[in-house]
């Protein structure tokens, strides 16, 4: 006979192996005769005097997608879509660069905030497409997701004490409802980019909840399921 | 003597550490975090500021754990948004169905419990020391660790 408390042990015991074997698979990279010219860019200054360089490690993170290895050299970046400040924070955003994984697919919209992106540092930005990510990240191509996707294809940046919020719209998707912690609802303005529609939301400092709706001829379409239209601004 | 001069006869001390302790601190930090290129952020940048007060701290091993446990808390937000931007399945990391199936159980947790159960059942640490680490009372580091384990027996199969 199984008990509760044989459970409890089981459970124990698994997460014991798994943890000691996920952990296990994080190695020391290579020494440091191989160590790439960009990485050391990357962390100049942080371990001056220790006379220790640091090794590079693979990066294989499964939820960090376009924040390869290249390096910021110009702020602002050059042609972007939409530039604006949040809270005394700069941000711009540019068409979604493309990347070796992603050749082909549409680009989506890239945002860069400033704050999170100084010259000399790894691009730390964030990509948003209209659909479920291939495997490899990138945006999906030939069939089209239904519209109801497209509370899966928006998400927030923090930029000072305020947020962005940016999303894809699916192609019928013709209106984006918006309500600030309560206010007056009002429409998100879109833009077009590639043959994608796409918007960008600024949420002040201050507010901590905000709702976005999304619409089809005047219908509010449902989100999918663990889809919700109600957002928090995350707390420090 | 400066400053300067006491920093660079404590250098060996520093140079040992880090070569003893940075594999262990970045499998904990990949534990917590889940990114492979966070966790190498939150070392060097756990390493980084104990340097100026190197000769100060009496127990680094245990001085570079909470930074590094408090610097994968502070990265909470930002794992946030890119997950929420950029969904992906988690990827296997060990090709062993059961433990990729857990681990990625386990990052789901929501980032207290997480390092609740990172801290005690790969770091065994009792919860009272997790408490001190987190700055949470030993009770509610039970109840985040009970929490933690309902969520998983209901989701293993």
């Amino acid at each position: 006979m199984t008990t509760h408390l044989d459970h409890e042990h089981q459970l124990e015991q698994r997460l014991r192996r798994t943890l000691a074997a996920v952990a296990a698979t994080v190695h020391e990279g290579p020494t440091e005769e191989t160590v790439s010219v960009p990485r050391l860019r990357r962390r100049r200054g942080l371990l001056v005097g220790v006379g220790v360089t640091i090794a590079a490690i693979p990066l294989v993170a499964a939820a960090v997608v376009r924040f390869g290895p290249e390096y910021v050299d110009r702020i602002p970046p050059e042609n972007p879509i939409i530039s604006g400040t949040i809270d005394g924070e700069r941000y711009w955003v540019v068409d979604g660069r493309e990347t070796s994984d992603c050749v082909g697919s549409p680009s989506g919209i890239e945002l860069i905030a400033e704050e999170n992106n100084l010259v000399g540092q790894e691009w730390n930005t964030s990509v948003v497409f209209f659909g479920p990510p291939t495997k490899d990240g990138c945006a999906p191509r030939g069939e089209v997701a239904p519209p109801a996707y497209t509370y899966d294809s928006d998400g927030g940046v923090v930029a000072g004490d305020g947020m962005l919020w940016m999303g894809a719209l699916h192609p019928d998707v013709d209106q984006v409802r918006v309500t600030l912690a309560g206010g007056e609802p009002f429409d998100a303005k879109t833009f077009e980019h590639e043959g994608g529609t796409y918007y960008v939301l600024e949420v002040p400092p201050g507010i901590s909840t905000f709702t976005v709706e999304y619409l089809v001829d005047g219908e509010v379409v449902e989100p999918l399921d663990g889809e919700n239209d109600e957002h928090v601004v995350p707390a420090d | 003597m400066t400053d300067l001069e006491l920093g660079d006869s404590e250098t060996p001390v520093l140079e040992e550490t880090y070569r003893e302790l940075r594999l262990p601190l970045l499998r904990l930090a990949f534990l917590l975090t889940g990114s492979r290129e966070t966790a190498e952020d939150i070392v060097q940048s756990a390493f980084a500021s104990a340097q100026p007060r190197w000769h100060r701290i009496d127990d680094p091993p245990a001085y570079l754990r909470r930074s590094v446990v408090n610097l994968a808390r502070d990265g909470q937000r930002q794992e946030f948004r890119r997950r929420r931007l950029l969904r992906r399945e988690p990827e296997p990391v060990t090709a062993i169905p059961e433990i990729d199936e857990t681990w990625a159980l386990v990052r789901q947790l929501p980032a207290t419990q997480r390092a609740v159960v990172v801290l005690h059942y790969y770091q065994d640490l009792p919860l009272v020391e997790i408490g001190h680490l987190l700055d949470r009372p030993a009770s509610t580091v039970r109840s985040d660790l009970r929490r933690a384990l309902t969520r998983l027996r209901k989701a293993l199969p």
